[in-house]
């Protein structure tokens, strides 16, 4: 990893993007340090998942620029995800690899020696070990998740991109990855998580956004956000976009929009 | 029942809507009225080469291998879309989550199935015959009958690959030597005469004879294959997990020489063994060039004509079919995980397109050399190859420069469509005219096939160069 320099490691301003009518996310700052435990919070369809992959160069943004690790996106999408690690939405390794050939593919695709040495460890590490022989597709969802979660950690980049990276661990192995993250931070590694496991995020997040119908509503630490009388990040979670429950979730149309991108 | 029905519609529909949109979807069927009402005006012109007997016997043929092929995707192409879209996605799911058995949810799916596509295929066809009336003259009712008979071998098609479908989740011997039994029926009418292929499909009997037993017994078996396919279907065909051993590294140390795309094609090879798609491929690769050759003595043996198919014929075909296997290639499995690797989407095409290439070349020149051979034909079998690898190096680029990874969604865009048909149908045409105009044009044959493989090659070369610029800002999710 590289060590920490003062330029941010994220960077983006009046990001937006849109699809069809549909506003994603609005007029979006944000900044990453280096070293930072950074989440993004928010309902569901509050425009996430977006930002993760206009962030990972997988999507542009319909307006605004951002830039990661001093590369400008979409443009520098392919060296982005050759510098960083990312676990998307959805636990997908390929159906028909092992979860052992799916590391060392990752491990060749990326141009890293020692394939064999790195998916061992990360096979012990979740307990593969002995089910390396079966194929992803009939993996279990948490096994496939910690297979994903390998596949990202493997090449030890400097940023980790995590989008709800606990979702189908059992308890366990929430808390071996939590604890292999603290490491990671300590190490001078960066992450940013998007996630609806709140309490988790509580115990792991620096500095946190949350995100209401595509635009920003709050920024800062969970002290900074927390009012008298609240107790955690749910509390500061319900106030900032409880609303929602009473005014309809997700992403807003233009149309019905009270401001447009 | 009837509301499942009107879901399954829907489900059907959307589901052909986000392959593309709804609007090319609707212009589907409109499309092929238009293309029904242009072959129905051309008739005086092709009827000079092709009976009429002989165009409705092809109908009724086409109708049944339609019917065929769409019971047939029902399961197969369950499979991949499960793979793709995760399990308990489809309606035909129902019976894992609600109080429905999966005998009912698949009776409705049949239902589904044959009204769906009779309504978006066949009826805009007969529409697009009733709208050349005013030039061709036609009886209305003979339209309408005609419409009725194929819907009738249509529904015996379907109804039969159900049937052997369901027969196949309980016994693959069973299934084979039913198989077996199909083709010997098939051999024996079209190769020895032993009957007519009126009894092996009695709708197609009842179009020419008007006999209504030939009527009764089309209904009556296709009802039959129906019911034993919902008696036959089994509750849940779960597939069983295998354990394997570890063939990447191996398998990626082959393709070394390809560089940076090694690995990735390291792990297509992975897929399209592990997935049974290696003989799927295969098959879906010989089997219409099979019905394509079989086509022929078929014609020759039953109908004393034939169609003076050569072996450059045969090149150009092979080159054609080739497309099937970049769609296959490209469904075998989900690409989303890519997103998280340093490539872009023309990396994978590229990846796709040489693994096509490695897969293709040994079989394309085996069948050639074999067409060559049996037709005695070896001094077309220089001109033959170079038409092959010229047409399918084309058609495989035409492909993956329109549709990227996504071939069967992209294919059913009709903007999409439209233009592959366009760049498909002028050269194929142009290929086919040539190899049968040898006699009338002798060498300035030779000649023109040369120019058409050049003007082939030198748009291969651009499209080539061209997938990076419209594939660049492609994403490997779905949803992206």
């Amino acid at each position: 990893m590289l060590a920490g320099t003062h330029a941010p490691v994220i960077e983006a301003h009046g990001l937006g993007k849109v699809y069809g009518s549909v506003v994603a996310l609005r007029d979006v700052e944000l900044r990453v340090e280096r070293g930072e435990f950074f989440g993004l919070f928010g309902p569901n369809g509050a425009g996430k998942t977006t930002m993760l992959r206009i962030l990972t160069g997988q999507i542009a943004p319909s307006a605004g620029t951002a830039a990661v690790l001093g590369l400008p996106l979409p443009l520098g999408g392919v060296e982005v995800r050759a510098k960083v690690g990312v676990v998307p939405e959805f636990e997908s390794p390929p159906s028909f690899l092992t979860g052992e050939e799916y590391l060392r593919f990752v491990c060749r695709a990326r141009g890293i020696e020692g394939s064999k040495e790195r998916a061992a460890r990360w096979l012990e590490f979740f307990a593969l070990t002995d089910r390396k022989g079966l194929l992803c597709k009939d993996m279990s969802k948490g096994m496939r998740q910690k297979v994903m979660l390998a596949a990202a950690f493997i090449h030890e980049p400097e940023l980790l991109f995590l989008d709800e990276p606990f979702i189908n661990l059992d308890p366990l192995y929430q808390k071996r990855v939590q604890e292999y993250l603290r490491e990671y931070l300590e190490g001078g590694g960066t992450v940013f998580m998007c996630s609806h496991l709140l309490e988790i995020a509580e115990r792991l997040c620096t500095r946190i956004t949350v995100l209401k119908r595509g635009a920003v509503v709050a920024t800062g630490t969970l002290a900074e956000l927390k009012r008298p009388g609240e107790q955690g990040l749910a509390d500061v979670f319900m106030r900032l976009v409880g609303g929602e429950l009473d005014e309809g979730q997700g992403a807003e149309t233009t149309a019905g929009a009270a401001g447009t991108v | 029942m009837l509301w499942l029905l009107r879901a399954m519609f829907k489900e059907e529909f959307r589901l052909q809507s986000s392959y593309s949109n709804r609007w090319s979807t609707l212009m589907f069927p409109f499309m092929l009225c238009t293309m029904s009402l242009v072959v129905a005006v051309s008739l005086p012109q092709l009827s000079s080469e092709i009976s009429v007997p002989q165009m409705i016997t092809g109908a009724h043929l086409s109708a049944l291998l339609y019917g065929l092929a769409v019971g047939a995707f029902a399961f197969l192409g369950r499979e991949m879309l499960e793979r793709r879209w995760g399990q308990a996605t489809f309606l035909l799911s129902s019976a894992q989550t609600l109080p429905i058995t999966f005998r009912r949810t698949f009776l409705v799916f049949f239902l589904k199935d044959t009204l769906y596509y009779v309504f978006v295929t066949l009826l805009p066809v007969t529409v697009g015959l009733l709208l050349s009336i005013p030039v061709t003259h036609f009886h209305v009712l003979s339209v309408l009958r005609l419409f009725a008979t194929l819907a009738l071998t249509f529904l015996y098609g379907i109804s039969f690959s159900f049937f052997m479908s369901a027969i196949y989740t309980r016994s693959r011997r069973v299934f084979t030597a039913l198989s077996v039994g199909v083709i010997v029926l098939v051999l024996a009418s079209a190769a020895l005469h032993l009957f007519g292929v009126g009894l092996i499909a009695p709708s197609i009997a009842y179009e020419f004879s008007g006999d209504p037993w030939a009527l009764l017994a089309s209904m009556a078996l296709s009802f039959s294959w129906a019911a034993w396919a919902v008696m036959l279907i089994e509750e849940r065909f779960e597939i069983p997990s295998v354990v394997v051993k570890g063939q990447y590294d191996e398998a990626a140390g082959r393709f070394a020489a390809f560089g940076r795309l090694g690995p990735y094609l390291g792990k297509e090879w992975i897929d399209l063994v592990r997935s049974r798609t290696l003989s799927k491929v295969t098959l879906a690769f010989v089997l219409p060039l099979a019905v394509l050759s079989a086509f022929d003595w078929f014609l020759e043996r039953t109908l004393s004509t034939s169609i003076e198919f050569t072996s450059i014929f045969y090149g150009g075909m092979v080159g054609f079919f080739g497309v099937l296997i970049y769609s296959w290639l490209n469904n075998i499995d989900y690409v989303e995980y890519y997103s998280t690797f340093p490539v872009v989407v023309p990396d994978i095409v590229k990846a796709k397109l040489v693994m096509f290439m490695l897969l293709t070349s040994g079989i394309s020149t085996g069948f050639v050399v074999m067409m060559s051979a049996v037709n005695h034909d070896w001094a077309r079998l220089p001109v033959a190859l170079l038409v092959m690898f010229s047409t399918s190096v084309y058609m495989v680029v035409v492909t993956a420069y329109l549709t990227g990874l996504r071939t069967n969604v992209y294919l059913f865009d009709t903007r999409i469509l439209t233009k592959f048909a366009i760049l498909s149908i002028v050269p194929l045409m142009a290929v086919t005219f040539l190899s049968m105009a040898e006699e009338r044009l002798g060498w300035l044959m030779l000649l023109a096939i040369a120019i058409v493989c050049l003007v082939l090659a030198t748009a291969t070369r651009i499209l080539l160069g061209r997938i990076d610029v419209r594939w660049r800002g492609e994403t490997f999710t779905v949803s992206g």
